[in-house]
């Protein structure tokens, strides 16, 4: 079918990246922000995306999330190719396939919990019930099931996170793709918003965490370190991380 | 891969639009304060007009509608216009023997005209009161009846005798305090001469909130003698019946041609109406006004259409994160299209139903104060509405485009 180097028998990757570049042309300046990078992240794998900035990392994190196409290169999403495809299809991509969950958390400041997280399945033009019923799940899900009716404002920032992530998972999406999901929250409570990742992954969720932190890379199985566009290191973390969840909290 | 429907964010596109409204509710107004003013212009004048109208078909309609009138002149609308007609001749009581002896669709011919004066009786004196001469046909066409008396009779008209028909006013400032009736067989002065009153007319009504019977009629030939003859007469004929209505302006035009003796090619040198010639005018008039009406509406709505386009363009800019986040959980380019086209809408609607509301309180408040009539026309909302919401439609095209090419990279980067 292709020509692609041969991979093991039982292809289980959720994506398969194959030499993925991306080029930002500043006018007389080309800037090469990926330089050709593969990588396979399988089903369920519970993934660190590391390295300085300005390394690639985000760069990646945006084709990944489909919200930008590479220069050069192909990206597997689910057995579908999607680095050619148009605005509208990424856009469709993005609300089937992909949950995004910001630094910033991204909630809509006048929209109650409930509308946030229902958001991604207006745009699947899903029905009104089917909606609430699915959003109120993923709200439980998060443990804010009793904060449906409350907006961003009215919630601390840890919970605002919560919703971002059940947002992110209320339509069942191939990858759960975290950029600094911790950043913008005190110590303690990035450790319940870790534990819910760890719970979320030992449910079957697969999940990308992009972070400059190794203590909340800590809790990946797998640690892959970008440094000028290209990946310097990809290595297992299976004993760090049991001693990562020792930690009490 | 197509998207989903884009009619999911109709509804979702309401709802935001209207939050966004409630939430600044200021910038919201002002926004659409072009639109109220159109809107609002729109519903008042047409309400007025079409109260006007209704009063003007009442008076058309009311009773001889199938009367026409033969005068020197018609209604100019120029002074050159004017001083041709003064050099048409004169109607005189001879045209109007000659036509009531020729003419055979008639079934009467009343010589008429109109001056005003002073009448008098004993202390009390009246200015400016209309002095309405007519021949004795005219108790056949008179619509009006009588609340006591009689008309004056041929033998009356033709020998010019003081008699004198009075209006319900005429009667209540002569003869305060009394009975109409009771001024039959007074003698009253007209422009200083003496006239016995035979009859009192019913009322004529009012228009536009004037009372129309402060008035003495007296017989034609009378008149004449009192005004002099020198000014033309004006004859109103009721033809046969109904049907012979056209037979009978035809009539009277070729039997006031041979009488002028104007040859083929020669216009008219007098003017034949009937009913429908005002109505015609009159629907002349309000359709230019209606023509200015449209400038000036037209005028609002494009400065009102340009307002709005500016703050959705500084809404889209302010929501700039708002798409970023809608984009990245898969709104499509039509999606947001639609969301920010569906809030322009809105927008412009909201102003719509606020002029709608304000042009009918002004209506009410007109007719309340006047005498015109409140009338709600339906078509002028549905009117209103599709042209605000076209207003919205092309005026939110634009800024709902910028929203929906956003990039959603830096549409999220954007604080």
């Amino acid at each position: 079918m292709n020509d692609r180097p041969p991979e093991t028998p039982a292809d289980d990757s959720v994506i398969k990246i194959r030499g993925l570049k991306k080029i930002y042309d500043m006018g007389r300046v080309k800037v090469e922000a990926l330089a050709g990078v593969d990588l396979d992240i399988a089903q369920n794998e519970f993934i660190a995306i590391m390295g300085p900035s300005g390394s690639g990392k985000s760069t990646l994190m945006n084709l990944l999330g489909c919200l930008d196409t590479p220069t050069e290169g192909t990206y597997r999403l689910r057995g579908t190719e999607v680095s050619r495809l148009d605005d509208n299809e990424l856009a469709t991509v993005r609300n089937r396939e992909i949950g995004f969950v910001f630094q910033t958390f991204n909630l809509l400041p006048r929209a109650t919990s409930l509308h946030n997280v229902e958001l991604p399945l207006i745009y699947a033009g899903m029905s009104s019930r089917e909606r609430k019923k699915k959003a109120l799940h993923a709200l439980n899900i998060v443990g804010l099931g009793d904060r449906a009716d409350h907006r961003p404002n009215e919630l601390s920032g840890g919970q605002r996170q919560r919703v971002a992530i059940a947002r992110a998972l209320v339509n069942d999406p191939a990858i759960l793709l975290a950029d600094e999901p911790t950043g913008n929250l005190d110590s303690k409570t990035s450790q319940e918003v870790m534990q819910l990742f760890i719970r979320l992954h030992d449910e079957g969720q697969t999940v990308i965490l992009v972070t400059h932190e190794p203590g909340i890379a800590l809790h990946a199985h797998r640690v892959v370190t970008f440094l000028d566009g290209l990946i310097v290191r990809d290595e297992p973390q299976t004993a760090k991380r049991l001693d990562a969840e020792a930690v009490p909290g | 891969m197509s998207g989903p429907g884009r009619a999911v964010g109709l509804g979702e596109g309401v709802l935001i639009a209207l939050d966004a409204i409630w939430a600044n509710k200021l910038r919201s107004f002002l926004t659409v304060i072009g639109n109220v003013i159109a809107v609002s212009s729109i519903i008042l004048v047409v309400t007025i007009i079409q109260g006007v109208n209704a009063e003007v078909t009442k008076i058309f309609t009311a009773e001889g509608a199938d009367i026409f009138n033969i005068r020197r002149a018609g209604i100019v609308f120029s002074h050159e216009e004017a001083m041709a007609m003064r050099s048409r001749p004169r109607l005189t009581r001879d045209d109007a023997n000659f036509l009531r002896t020729e003419a055979t669709s008639f079934e009467a011919l009343v010589e008429s005209a109109n001056g005003s004066g002073s009448v008098e009786y004993g202390n009390e004196s009246i200015d400016g009161v209309g002095i309405e001469g007519r021949s004795w046909e005219w108790a056949l066409i008179d619509g009006t009846g009588l609340r006591a008396g009689r008309y004056f009779s041929p033998p009356e008209t033709d020998r010019a005798r003081p008699v004198a028909l009075i209006g319900l006013d005429t009667a209540d400032s002569l003869f305060p305090g009394l009975d109409p009736a009771s001024a039959l067989g007074r003698r009253i002065r007209v422009q200083g001469l003496h006239f016995e009153v035979i009859g009192v007319l019913e009322s004529r009504g009012s228009s536009f909130g004037f009372s129309q019977d402060a008035f003495v009629v007296i017989p034609i030939r009378m008149f004449q003698r009192m005004f002099g003859t020198r000014r033309s007469l004006s004859f109103s004929v009721k033809p046969r019946g109904p049907e012979v209505v056209e037979e009978a302006v035809d009539e009277a035009r070729l039997l006031m041609r041979i009488r002028h003796r104007l040859r083929p090619a020669d216009d008219d040198d007098f003017d034949i109406s009937d009913s429908s010639t005002f109505l015609d005018l009159y629907n002349q008039f309000t359709a230019g006004i209606f023509a200015a009406l449209v400038g000036i509406v037209a005028m609002a709505l494009v400065v009102g259409g340009i307002v709005i386009m500016n703050i959705m363009l500084m809404v889209v800019t302010e929501r700039t994160r708002e798409v970023g986040i809608r984009k990245a959980v898969g709104a499509t380019y039509q999606q947001i299209l639609w969301q920010f086209l569906v809030e322009a809408v809105t927008l412009s609607v909201f102003g719509g139903i606020m002029g709608i509301t304000l042009g009918y309180a002004a209506a009410a408040a007109i007719a309340s104060f006047t005498p015109l009539p409140f009338v709600l026309v339906t078509w002028s909302i549905v009117a209103a509405l599709v042209t605000v919401i076209g207003v919205g439609v092309v005026f939110g095209i634009y800024p709902a485009s910028r929203a929906a090419k956003l990039d959603p990279i830096a549409a999220l980067g954007h604080e």
